[in-house]
């Protein structure tokens, strides 16, 4: 997106190549294009820092449980 | 045999109690452990007060992480046997025995206690068994196998199974989802009669401005869980004729 933003003539090759005529037409096609892959490796991110943080709470969860057991096993 | 009842417990102050002192009475033979899924009420000070067993997640993960968690302290504590029960005291203790006869016998790998087949006790709403109809067939279509309680939250299973959940256990409404990652490790999956009650206290999580959020959710769930398994399995397979 990039260089075709620096070399604007790369944007109507590469549309060329495709065979559509009209300029914004093929514009608008790559835009939406960019914008799917980026939300797909966004949603990927999500889903796995998902499962970071729920493997992080549940072993948080355990290990203050084992503090608690210790703490009480030392009062007695 | 070690068994461990896992209790899920999200917002139950009013039903914790009492569900824990009835296994606590009446039924020394089994651990417990709560897990108190970031209750905003004072679950956890119940919990605290009467020295429960019970972990106390610092965020509310959801049923599948809360249950999770249960099987992952079954699997760190060596347990044999984990059993979920609900913590609003639907699910009658009682029934535990039969629910892990057939795990100690090595008939199955997991049990479900199902309240379709003698049809006797809380039936559940009229949409609610239409839905719980479909989930089955769906399951059934995609597995070759007929669970009838589907969405049943009270099962047992056996040492793999425990292993197995604790990694990998559907989070958000997981029961069903559950079942069919059961069946795509090669589960064998009994189900066994048990009375269920009405709840007493408190109000189910799922209401109708969520169940239709509910089927859809589950439908997808499923049907992405099917497949991925199957292109896992294809992998497997690959490797072992390569």
């Amino acid at each position: 997106m990039g260089i075709m933003v620096i070399w604007p003539y790369t944007l109507t090759f590469i549309i060329r190549i495709i065979g559509i005529e009209s300029n914004m037409n093929g514009l608008f096609v790559l835009a939406i294009g960019f914008v799917i892959a980026i939300l797909m490796a966004l949603t990927s991110i999500v889903s796995k820092q998902t499962e970071k943080i729920r493997s992080l709470a549940q072993t948080i969860s355990m290990l203050e449980k084992r503090i608690r057991d210790l703490e009480s096993e030392n009062e007695k | 045999m070690k068994c461990l009842l896992i209790i899920p417990a999200y917002n139950e102050a009013e039903n914790i109690e009492k569900v824990i002192d009835n296994i606590v009475c009446n039924h020394p033979e089994y651990d417990y452990l709560i897990v108190n899924d970031g209750s905003t009420d004072e679950t956890e000070e119940i919990c605290k007060k009467n020295h429960y067993n019970f972990v106390s997640l610092p965020l509310n993960l959801g049923i599948g992480g809360a249950v999770q968690t249960g099987y992952k302290y079954a699997l760190a504590n060596h347990y044999d046997i984990a059993i979920q029960i609900d913590g609003d005291g639907q699910h009658d203790i009682n029934f535990v025995k039969d629910l892990i006869a057939p795990l100690v016998n090595g008939e199955a790998d997991i049990v479900i206690g199902s309240r379709f087949i003698t049809k006797e006790g809380f039936q559940s709403s009229r949409s609610r068994r239409m839905g719980i109809f479909f989930l089955s067939g769906l399951i059934q279509a995609l597995c070759f196998k007929r669970v009838k309680d589907v969405t049943s939250g009270f099962r047992a299973v056996n040492k793999n199974y425990i292993q197995i959940y604790a990694e990998n256990y559907p989070s958000d409404y997981p029961e069903p989802e559950a079942i069919v990652v059961a069946m795509m490790h090669g589960g064998r999956i009994k189900e066994v009669p048990v009375i269920m009650r009405e709840r007493e206290k408190g109000t189910s999580s799922i209401n109708f401005k969520n169940s239709i959020y509910y089927m859809i959710k589950v439908t997808l769930a499923i049907i992405v869980c099917r497949i991925s398994f199957g292109v896992r399995r294809g992998k497997k397979n690959d490797t072992i004729n390569a």
